[in-house]
């Protein structure tokens, strides 16, 4: 088992810690945003301003295997921008970083690297603020180039349709959040010269409260599969994952942090839980700061 | 690179309060809505069959059984209160005539990110002349500012409040 470094990508590594460094240090004037998250992994109805710009780093700790040693960690720094009101885009730039050390089925790897890119679009129908149910759609197409469960190296294509439910209570001071989405994703294996097809469907959901004057607290849940070939019958694995957030926003810049454990997954490789394709426990930061 | 790094914001974060930006004093908003009257302060404590009411009537929550208020010479009311923002509270006064019409409301203090428009007059001015009776909805009889829904909705809320709290309780008061 040989360990790979690259210098260049550990350096675009440390570019993400930068810019998560700018942002917290930049607090110092006024800034403002509005699609801020607060969940880790389910999206908002929210839509950021016409003419506004804001930044997010993403940081996603994936972390335990039945046996060994195995962290991964995923780091996107996100640009979006409000095009109107009601319509947003995004661009993400993302890097990847394994340490995985005698692990059953997989490679030993110590390496970072960039990972790829993804650009989104998202459209709101209607505001979580009026009432009702907050409504909106995303696309998200891009390129990823190494898996994100062994490091291998990977060349995979994929689209992302989405939908987003919002409902506010108690004067906006309770949050719910459900997502459902589809990725339709093309893999192409560089060693074995093959191509797959893979669809993953998720489903999460968010409940977070209001608890004082800029923080919120809560439970998320996520519930993944993968289907091979893209076909329905043809399920590869699934998990299901679930803990507590916490979300903090100011004027200038907001935090959220989600803790989540895999409750159960299939097919089970150790108790109720699969550890083979998911991780035992993975914790999600997102910081963002607006223009 | 560790993943103990994630922990750096949260410290942050719990060491940083918000900016808040107070545009008006009291006296200044008393003096923008009713120039030149003289105000006696007069604040209001409801009791639960009273809080109820107004519930009722306006459809928005009363959080708070005491409110800061002040009679003006030309037997006016002028309020001081508080509406939910996105992260904190947004605090405002509404002065009403003697008949229980909207003379004005102006914004005192705001920290929110976003949604500052609604201090804008024009938007303001959209509440002179209502009254309890009116249905006082956004999208309809007050208008919402894209960008800035949160706000206008629960200032809207807030002021639709207050009418029914005139309606219910303080028109009758001597």
């Amino acid at each position: 088992m040989k360990t790979n470094r690259i210098p260049t990508s550990v350096a675009f590594a440390r570019l993400h810690l930068l810019a998560l460094a700018a942002f917290l240090l930049g607090g110092a004037a006024p800034r403002a945003f509005a699609d801020e998250n607060y969940f880790g992994y389910t999206y908002g109805a929210e839509i950021l301003p016409k003419g506004h710009w804001e930044i997010y780093q993403w940081a996603t700790s994936r972390t335990g295997k039945a046996g060994g040693s195995y962290r991964a960690l995923d780091l996107q720094t996100e640009i979006e921008y409000g095009f109107t009101d009601r319509l947003q885009g995004s661009f993400y730039l993302n890097a990847i970083k394994h340490d995985i050390s005698r692990v059953s089925g997989f490679d030993n790897r110590d390496q970072t690297r960039f990972n790829g890119l993804q650009g989104a679009l998202k459209y709101n129908l209607r505001s979580p603020y009026k009432g009702g149910l907050g409504v909106a759609v995303y696309l998200e197409p891009g390129y990823k180039r190494y898996s994100a469960k062994s490091g291998e190296r990977v060349d995979t294509f994929f689209l992302e349709p989405k939908l987003i439910l919002q409902k506010n209570f108690l004067d906006d001071t309770v949050i719910w959040a459900a997502n459902f989405s589809a990725e339709f994703e093309r893999e192409h294996h560089l060693e074995e010269k093959e191509w797959e097809s893979e669809l993953e469907l998720q489903f999460s959901t968010g409940l977070s409260y209001r608890f004082a004057p800029n923080w919120f607290v809560g439970a998320e849940a996520l519930a993944t599969s993968a289907f091979e070939r893209m076909h329905l019958d043809a399920l590869g694995e699934y998990g299901i994952f679930a803990g507590p957030n916490l979300h903090y926003a100011n004027k200038q810049w907001w935090a959220t942090l989600t803790v989540l454990p895999q409750l159960t997954g299939w097919p089970e490789n150790k108790g109720r839980r699969d550890l083979e394709h998911f991780e035992k426990l993975q914790v999600r930061l997102k910081v963002g700061v607006n223009f | 690179m560790r993943t103990k790094w994630l922990a750096v914001p949260v410290v942050l974060a719990a060491t940083t309060s918000g900016y808040a930006t107070v545009y008006l004093t009291v006296e200044q908003a008393q003096q923008a809505i009713f120039p030149g009257a003289k105000f006696t302060f007069a604040p209001v404590k409801l009791d639960a069959a009273q809080r109820k009411a107004i519930e009722k009537q306006s459809g928005v929550r009363v959080r708070s059984a005491e409110l800061q208020a002040w009679r003006t010479s030309d037997s006016g009311w002028f309020f001081v209160d508080e509406v939910l923002g996105k992260h904190e509270f947004i605090a405002y006064a509404c002065g009403l005539d003697a008949s229980g019409a909207v003379v004005g409301v102006e914004i005192l203090d705001y920290r929110e990110t976003y949604g500052g428009e609604i201090r804008q007059s024009k938007w303001r001015a959209q509440f002179a002349g209502k009254t309890a009776r009116d249905p006082l909805k956004l999208d309809a009889e007050i208008k919402n500012i894209s960008g800035a829904t949160l706000s206008c909705r629960h200032v809207t809320d807030g002021v639709k409040r207050l009418l029914a709290l005139h309606d219910l309780v303080l028109k009758n008061l001597r």
